[in-house]
């Protein structure tokens, strides 16, 4: 293995975390069924949970499932090491991988998985059940697990607000506030504009509509211009002057002395890194807004 | 025509057996205990013939390990390098690695013997919490080897640190930037790799170390420690593959052979399983009627939470020594009770994993509730390790009816790093407390949890009764048994929680003749040489094992 997986491209991993029942599942399927750019497998603890329509299945032998639109389903159940192993034995690199956490689980301890041969590190997104928030934050036993996975996330999906009256909506919106920056995407039965969630391809500075999907709108992108070279610290400190609406942003722009950088935001984090693929389209920075901003 | 009687004869025999604690001799026929008695009685039963492999010795019951893994068997196809002697299933003492020059030491000769220059050297059990001096890094390994590949793999299974050699072959050895890889001021990584994923990185080791877990000799290496050991029955607590028939095919395989000196209890570890409840419950069902005289099924293991050395045991209040924060849940309450639900109405015993007392509040809210929706009265439901279960948690259990299996091992090898490092000396000298699950009423056993301890009954009973720590200080007196009790929580209290005690756990008619042979009787000897007294073999089904 090592330098010669997948000819160096790495795979962008995200971990989908959140107490029982928040609706991680339901954002799971939601992804998978509806993706038509991206073969995106999916990492998950039960299987039997992957809910989408029949017609999309092409496969299903045991513990992993083939959709028709080249997305992928695999158990965990052998563990994190032996999962990690299999999929790279895929002939090519995920566009992007997804991995389902327990509900207990702290995405911290986890995300060092992503740094393994084959996978990058993207995000946590985590799913809260904007109803049982409070309810679940006062239980002395779980508090400190459900801060600890709130502390963790890039982005939170604010899941169910069909559930809840506004008011009640703005008071578990302000707790969460009063926790992490990350920007925060409301949604109903886990339903979440995936651009949200898994960026776009590559830089190209295209908008992106899908209007078959109910959610129309969530999101706004844009492209700013980056015509200038920089260096690493003007870099980050453009990254950090976007606002709080800001979900993603990735860009290429060449370094004063020749270097590429690659410019990346997810949520509150932002990271400046030399990029060593020439074949890069330099000079602009696509950004991904809510266009909605409850919270 | 009935097969022939065979009395086993001995100094003397404790049967465990409330109506003849104390005899001379055990009648055996077609593996079974007939009687025990005096050999003038047991004449009476039949044709006799005598077996005198052990007629010098004292036999009591086989000892019963009610929760151990086949790791214990596993990793004995490597090399040991921690702090305490230990002896493998060859028979040979390993004397103590007590310093990084002990280990380096240990490697090179280990190295020596290994033919092609190019194999990798794995060595586990590795346990630098008891040494000082400077932290283990691939630079002192590279003195030793640089051309082979060094894998050390250490005792919490939460580290690993290997040598350059290594890194080289798995193409990190230049930098890599990831979360539990410490490297220096240029970026290259000193050795060390914390946690699993940073372990993975030694691809290939790792995937040595950890193949073929449950083979053939590794459940034969088990059963060979277990015979030194003077044990008979061993459990398996977690074993998650039991759905796939080549999974259950490997045990019967290798224990039904009648010259397999184990019988071993499997559990099916429910945690980790996602399935929906009423699968698992028919799944439990259907697996019990797989069962053999040497292979149990019917038991489920769930963990609640992590350890309290690596601090991710969940805690209630003080927690843990400094204020550290509290640790990790390994399941959810409410799935933990929809499982406890199911699995008690279906009449499953559950043992649950709680290190900290705040799991076990949980698991106890679950078996309550359980108990609330279907009443089983006989359920035996036991909390494994308690290591800080309370007062109070002891007094909720008992009215309950729940067990407790008490981590009595711990008291010994880490009780000194408990009161100066994790809990602090209030709450250690409180670990394990068995004198107060005696005295409120719990039944308990004691356990090694080998391979995190080695396996051997004696050596828990001298823990459980002496509380000594390996710096050789008293940590607790007043939670000290006798050796009674801690007899009984080496056999027939241990086998009531595997719920084998109408098999096996003391000798009485009707029982599989299972006995151990050893020098003297634990219950005469000074308590603090229990861990001293020879073992001279055992015996399975009647059919002697000696040593």
């Amino acid at each position: 293995m090592g330098p010669s997986l997948w000819d160096g491209l790495r795979s962008p991993v995200t971990f989908i975390g959140g107490y029982l029942g928040a609706g991680k599942t339901s954002l799971l399927n939601y992804l998978i069924a509806g993706s038509d750019t991206k073969r995106i497998v999916v990492l998950v603890n039960d299987v039997g949970d992957i809910n989408v329509d029949a017609s999309l299945i092409a496969n299903h032998d045991g513990d992993t499932i083939e959709l028709t639109n080249g997305c992928v389903c695999c158990s965990l159940i052998d563990g994190f090491a032996a999962t990690l192993e299999t999929v790279r034995t895929m002939p090519a690199p995920p566009d992007h991988l997804i991995v389902e956490l327990s509900g207990v689980a702290e995405p911290q301890r986890v995300v060092p998985w992503a740094s393994t041969a084959g996978f990058c590190y993207d995000s946590t997104v985590v799913v809260v059940d904007v109803d049982q928030i409070r309810a679940r934050a006062s239980d002395e036993r779980l508090a400190d697990t459900i801060e600890r996975q709130i502390d963790a996330a890039d982005v939170i999906v604010l899941n169910k607000v069909d559930l809840v009256e506004p008011a009640r909506l703005q008071d578990a919106v302000q707790w969460l506030r009063t926790r992490t920056d990350a920007p925060m995407v409301p949604a109903e039965h886990g339903h979440v504009d995936p651009v949200l969630i898994l960026g776009v391809d590559r830089a190209i500075p295209t908008t992106e509509r899908s209007p078959s999907r109910d959610h129309d709108d969530a999101h706004i992108t844009s492209t700013t211009s980056l015509t200038e070279p920089m260096k690493m610290s003007e870099a980050t400190d453009l990254l950090e002057s976007l606002g709080p609406e800001v979900v993603r942003a990735k860009g290429f722009v060449r370094a004063p002395g020749g270097e590429i950088l690659l410019l990346q935001l997810v949520g509150r984090r932002c990271r400046v890194s030399i990029h060593h693929d020439d074949a890069v389209t330099t000079g602009a920075l696509v950004v991904i807004s809510l266009s909605d901003r409850t919270c | 025509m009935t097969a022939a009687v065979t009395i086993f004869r001995a100094r003397h025999v404790r049967t465990l057996d409330p109506s003849r604690p104390v005899t001379d001799a055990v009648a055996v026929r077609d593996g079974i205990v007939i009687a025990t008695g005096s050999v003038e009685e047991l004449s009476g039963y039949g044709d006799v013939n005598f077996d005198d492999t052990f007629a010098d010795r004292v036999l009591l019951p086989g000892f019963v390990e009610a929760h151990s893994h086949i790791l214990e068997g596993h990793l004995w196809a490597h090399e040991y390098v921690g702090w305490f002697d230990r002896i493998g299933p060859d028979g040979v003492l390993r004397p103590g690695t007590t310093s990084v020059d002990d280990l380096l030491d240990r490697l090179n000769t280990l190295s020596q013997v290994i033919e092609d220059p190019g194999e990798t050297l794995i060595v586990w059990g590795f346990d630098p919490i008891y040494f000082e001096g400077p932290r283990l890094a691939a630079r002192h390994l590279d003195a030793v080897t640089p051309n082979r590949p060094i894998l050390i793999f250490h005792a919490s299974g939460h580290l690993a640190t290997v040598n350059t050699a290594l890194m080289t072959a798995e193409g990190f050895a230049d930098g890599i930037e990831m979360e539990g890889v410490p490297v220096d001021a240029d970026g290259r990584p000193l050795g060390e790799l914390q946690e699993p994923a940073a372990m993975s990185l030694a691809r290939t080791a790792m995937g040595t170390l950890f193949s073929g877990l449950v083979s053939a000799q590794s459940i034969g290496r088990l059963a060979i420690l277990a015979n030194r050991a003077g044990c008979t029955t061993v459990s398996e607590l977690g074993i998650a593959d039991l759905k796939n028939p080549a999974g259950r095919a490997i045990w019967h395989e290798v224990l039904d052979d009648p010259a397999c000196p184990i019988r071993i209890s499997l559990f099916h570890n429910a945690g980790g399983d996602f399935r929906d409840i009423e699968e698992i419950v028919a799944f439990m069902s259907s697996l019990v009627d797989n069962g053999t005289d040497k292979v149990h099924y019917g038991n489920v293991k769930i963990i609640l939470d992590g350890s309290i050395q690596g601090f991710t045991a969940r805690l209630n209040p003080p927690g843990y020594y400094r204020g550290q924060p509290n640790g990790i849940w390994l399941i959810t309450p409410e799935r933990l009770e929809e499982l406890m639900r199911a699995l008690h109405r279906a009449q499953v015993t559950v043992h649950a994993h709680c290190n900290g007392d705040e799991a076990v509040d949980v698991f106890c809210d679950a078996v309550e509730a359980a108990q609330g929706a279907h009443s089983w009265a006989d359920h035996r439901h036991t909390v494994q390790h308690n290591q800080m279960t309370t007062q109070a948690q002891y007094r909720r259990m008992s009215a309950l009816g729940m067990s407790a299996n008490i981590f009595a091992n711990h008291i010994y090898y880490w009780g000194d790093q408990h009161r100066d490092l994790i809990l602090g000396p209030a709450r250690a000298a409180a670990m394990d407390a068995c004198a107060s699950a005696e005295r409120e009423g719990v039944r308990f056993s004691v356990h090694s949890d080998a391979a995190i301890t080695p396996l051997g009954q004696l050596h828990t009973m001298w823990c459980a009764v002496n509380r000594l720590t390996a710096s050789g200080q008293v940590l607790g007196e007043h939670e000290c048994i006798s050796a009674e009790t801690a007899l009984r929580a080496v056999t027939i209290d241990a086998a009531h929680q595997l719920r084998l005690d109408h098999r096996v756990g003391s000798l009485e008619p009707g029982k599989h003749a299972d006995m151990v042979a050893l020098g003297d009787d634990p219950i005469e000897v000074e308590p603090e040489a229990i861990r001293d007294i020879d073992i001279a073999g055992t015996v399975v089904s009647g059919r002697p094992f000696p040593i």
